[in-house]
């Protein structure tokens, strides 16, 4: 020993520095598990502090957006419990007591510590000094404090995580892909062989149509008038295919009263056969639909928050009726106790007053119903929200409804009174039926532009033509038929019951694309997250993933055809 | 600049303690926490007070000590008609050459360097308490006078503890002044064939003198030269604290059965003894494991329990076993 102690002694007054230096390498991994520690520590309880702050203050001061304070003051927490410990600068001292006590050196770094710091000389200072030195020089700080949080810490860590999850995150996530619950619903309604009820293409159509072309089958007017009362009959409520249908209706009627203007009577009992059959395919329960809406508005209006959506809804003003349960649903925090139980009674009523009619109306109205009533008012924004859709895509659906109404009188006016009416008048009336089709929704809007092209199509040369009989195998002709059949016989329609506008949600994964035909190219694409997208140009539609073969045959036989075509 | 003088004298406490150790190993077999207390107590300057039923070595740990040390060496037998003139010495009426008569000091047993008080409890407390002045101040007054006992000076007082009937305990200020208590307890199998083996032929084993007064001085004051860290101190301090029932750091254990707590002699006794034994152990400095590992000695006959701790068994160590569980180093900021 006495060798070494006289080496460690040749360094003379740097012996301490040398012994100093070792210890603060060794705080400084010291300072940064502390650091570490404190900062999973502060993470978790930071988290839970908001999870509670936000959960107490929803449940004491509802009316308070409680969220953003608990964000504020979290942060602060987190800052107040983590900053000191990054900002102290731990003594040799702590140091030596630290790896005294990790390391079990019964207390020799600290004491060497404390008699450097004496001003009295010891006798054992040297030797003491050595020894500590002897000991520190050992020292591997990563192997005496490894980066480790302590298992309690990450456990409440995770808990933490996990109150916050389902605390912000799950309700964030589910109210961005709310709109896709309806599709889940509705998956189940699926049929082998349709994409959604009348919506969508017939896988065997789409064969048989395709031979058809093939074949120059005239499939047109006909056999198209007489599919879309069928559907009519069998659809309980208007469907989008439904105003597709029509609005292939509207189109022959156009057509024929393009092609056949001047061509007397013939033309006349043509326009007033189409005028039948758009009388005939018209939809009896959108009569019912729209008194139900104006039930439910009564109903609401017995509320005061309510009474304007109510009183909207009852004349008929469904975009109005619309944008104020929007309005109600940035303002339900603000809500006082008695309007709060005005409003569940109201809405339950109106619930009661839909149930018959419109079940899934009723349902909405009863999910606002009981979410207002319970304070949950994040879930009754939501759910206000999807009313307010809801009765917008309702109250589409009947004002489209209305207006080819009048269309239909109108070519039955045509018919009876001006047999020799012109073909600009015609295509007026058919752009009028158009525009009142494509208020229902970006998809319909893209087969619009679709039938706008077979419409050019059936423009062409070579005039119009109830048949296709001089088509050919061997020699096909371009004519009107082809694109006419594409669009009367398929839905023309493909679009998830999401109501108005795209959807937030996006894939996880791009989607394949498939070109789709005309001047506004539809393309298709499955994801893996269960969901197909569908979009036209820039908007894009969902439809549930078992359907989506019949998209992409839809698809594909339309590009089949008018590649075919000229 | 390394000091050559503490680097030998720690050489030479260490090489000293373990020639006393091999050398009382000659005749003492196993018995090493015993004889470990007992140099503690040598090297600290303390008193020690061996406890153990008859036939354990304890007085024959004595006196090898004091051949071993070259101490001059005094045994009293306590017995209950002993006075304290039979400790101390007395005054006695003399005649010089020209037969004028005078009163002489005529110095008793205790006038030695390392005294063996046998079977202490048996005699009366006033002659026990004839030791007090000389084991705390180690002087002795006779009439109006004050006689300085040769350093360095050693009780080492044995006792009984099963034989009560006859019996004085000693007194809470007696038992004070010893540095430790020491029990001793039965020798293991092994170390009683050996014992008999030895005490049985005809090889009487032999000690040499290792250390002089001299040197046991100079190792008493190497000792205390040790540094001790403060937060070391102050464990030592704390863990004295919690023995005393009024104390609010008090845990609950000192509560429910101490009636009287450790006296600040305790506290330089777990100091002390820590010191002799980082030396003993090679190290420099004083350890929380040094102050733990002498609790024992240095407490248990500090400690006055109440009449609870009596009724349910309690004894004191199981008090300073709790104490030194409950009291964490680390907590002490």
């Amino acid at each position: 020993m006495a060798s070494s102690t006289a080496e460690f002694a040749a360094h003379g007054v740097a012996s301490a520095a040398i012994y100093t230096t070792q210890l603060a390498r060794c705080g400084r991994r010291l300072r940064l598990v502390a650091v570490l520690r404190r900062g999973v520590r502060a993470l978790w309880i930071a988290a839970l502090f908001y999870v509670a702050f936000s959960f107490l203050g929803s449940l004491i001061v509802p009316q308070l957006p409680v969220f953003l304070a608990g964000l504020a003051l979290a942060v602060g927490l987190f800052l107040v419990l983590l900053v000191p410990v990054v900002a102290r600068r731990l003594s040799p001292l702590e140091i030596a007591r630290a790896y005294d006590a990790r390391l079990n050196l019964s207390e020799r770094l600290a004491t060497a510590v404390e008699v450097l710091a004496r001003a009295a000389e010891s006798p054992f200072r040297s030797v003491l000094l050595y020894d500590a030195w002897r000991h520190a020089r050992e020292i591997r700080p990563r192997e005496a404090f490894p980066l480790r949080v302590p298992r309690w810490d990450v456990l409440l860590l995770l808990v933490a995580l996990v109150a916050l999850f389902l605390w912000e995150v799950f309700p964030y996530m589910a109210g961005r892909l709310a709109p896709l619950a309806p599709l889940a619903h509705q998956v189940a309604a699926v049929r082998e062989g349709t994409l959604l009820e009348g919506q969508t293409p017939d896988a065997f159509v789409v064969g048989e149509d395709e031979q058809s072309v093939a074949d120059g089958k005239d499939l047109t007017q006909p056999a198209a008038a007489e599919d879309v009362q069928q559907q009519a009959q069998d659809q309980p409520l208007l469907t989008q295919a439904d105003l597709a249908q029509q609005q292939n209706l509207a189109q022959q009627g156009e057509a024929g009263a393009e092609g056949e203007a001047g061509e007397g009577k013939e033309a006349e009992a043509s326009l007033s056969d189409l005028a039948q059959d758009l009388q005939d395919s018209r939809n009896p329960h959108v009569d019912q639909q729209a008194a139900t809406l104006s039930e439910v508005g009564r109903e609401l209006a017995e509320a005061r928050p309510s009474r304007q959506a109510g009183q909207s809804l009852e004349r008929g003003n469904y975009e109005q009726a619309a944008q104020q349960f929007e309005d109600l649903a940035q303002n339900v925090r603000d809500l006082s106790r008695e309007d709060r139980n005005d409003l569940t009674d109201a809405f339950a009523n109106a619930a009661e007053s839909a149930e018959a009619v419109d079940p899934r109306l009723a349902q909405e109205l009863a999910d606002v119903s009981r979410e207002i009533a319970s304070y949950n008012d994040r879930a009754a924004e939501r759910e206000l929200q999807e009313l307010g859709d809801a009765i917008q895509e309702r109250g589409q659906r009947i004002q489209a409804q209305q207006q080819l109404e009048e269309q239909a009188e109108q070519l039955s006016a045509g018919a009876g009174g001006e047999s020799g009416s012109r073909q600009d008048d015609a295509q007026t009336r058919m752009a009028r039926a158009q525009q009142a089709f494509n208020t229902t929704g970006t998809m319909e809007q893209s087969e619009a532009a679709l039938q706008q092209d077979s419409w050019q199509l059936q423009s062409a040369p070579g005039g119009p033509s109830q048949g296709g009989g001089e088509r050919g195998e061997e020699s096909f002709q371009p004519g009107p038929e082809a694109p006419r059949l594409q669009i009367e016989q398929k839905p023309s329609v493909v679009l998830a019951d999401r109501g108005v506008g795209p959807s937030q949600w996006s894939p996880q994964r791009a989607p394949v694309f498939v070109p789709g035909p005309g001047t506004a190219p539809a393309q298709y694409g499955v994801t893996d997250a269960g969901n197909a997208i569908v979009s036209t140009g820039g908007a894009s539609h969902f439809v549930p993933w078992m359907v989506a073969d019949y998209v992409q045959k839809y698809f594909n036989a339309l590009s089949t055809a008018l590649e075919q075509s000229p | 600049m390394i000091s050559r003088p503490t680097e030998e004298r720690i050489e030479h406490f260490q090489a000293l303690s373990q020639d006393i150790r091999a050398e009382l190993a000659k005749v003492i077999v196993g018995q090493q926490a015993v004889v470990e207390s007992v140099l503690i107590c040598l090297l600290a300057g303390g008193h020690a007070l061996l406890e153990g039923v008859p036939g354990l070595g304890k007085t024959e740990l004595v006196k090898t000590l004091g051949e071993v040390l070259d101490l001059r060496y005094g045994r009293i037998q306590f017995t209950p008609d002993l006075m304290p003139a039979d400790i101390t010495g007395t005054t006695v009426i003399a005649e010089d050459q020209q037969n004028n008569r005078f009163f002489r000091f005529e110095p008793g047993p205790i006038f030695n360097n390392l005294i063996l008080a046998d079977e202490i409890n048996r005699a009366t407390p006033k002659t026990q308490s004839a030791l007090l002045e000389a084991m705390h101040e180690r002087t002795v007054t006779v009439g109006n006078t004050l006689h300085d006992l040769p350093a360095p000076f050693f009780v080492m007082a044995t006792q009984n503890p099963i034989e009560m009937e006859g019996t004085y305990p000693l007194p809470e200020a007696q038992l004070d002044r010893f540095f430790f208590k020491v029990v001793v307890d039965y020798p293991s199998a092994d170390e009683l064939e050996e014992i008999v083996l030895r005490t049985t032929s005809e090889d009487v084993p032999e000690v040499r003198e290792v250390a002089t007064t001299k040197d046991i001085l100079a190792l008493q004051l190497l000792v205390r030269q040790v540094p001790i860290a403060s937060h070391v101190l102050r464990y030592a301090v704390r863990l004295i604290t919690a023995t005393d029932p009024d104390s609010p750091e008090a845990p609950q254990i000192t509560r429910n059965y101490v009636r009287y707590g450790a006296s600040p002699r305790g506290a330089q006794t777990l100091v002390l003894a820590g010191k002799v034994r980082a030396l003993l152990d090679e190290r420099y400095n004083v350890s929380f494991d040094d102050i733990r590992a002498v609790a024992h000695q240095a407490l248990r006959h500090r400690l006055i329990l109440n009449f609870e701790a009596e009724a349910e068994g309690v004894d004191a160590d199981t008090v300073i076993d709790e104490l030194a569980m409950t009291i964490s180093p680390d907590k002490e900021e």
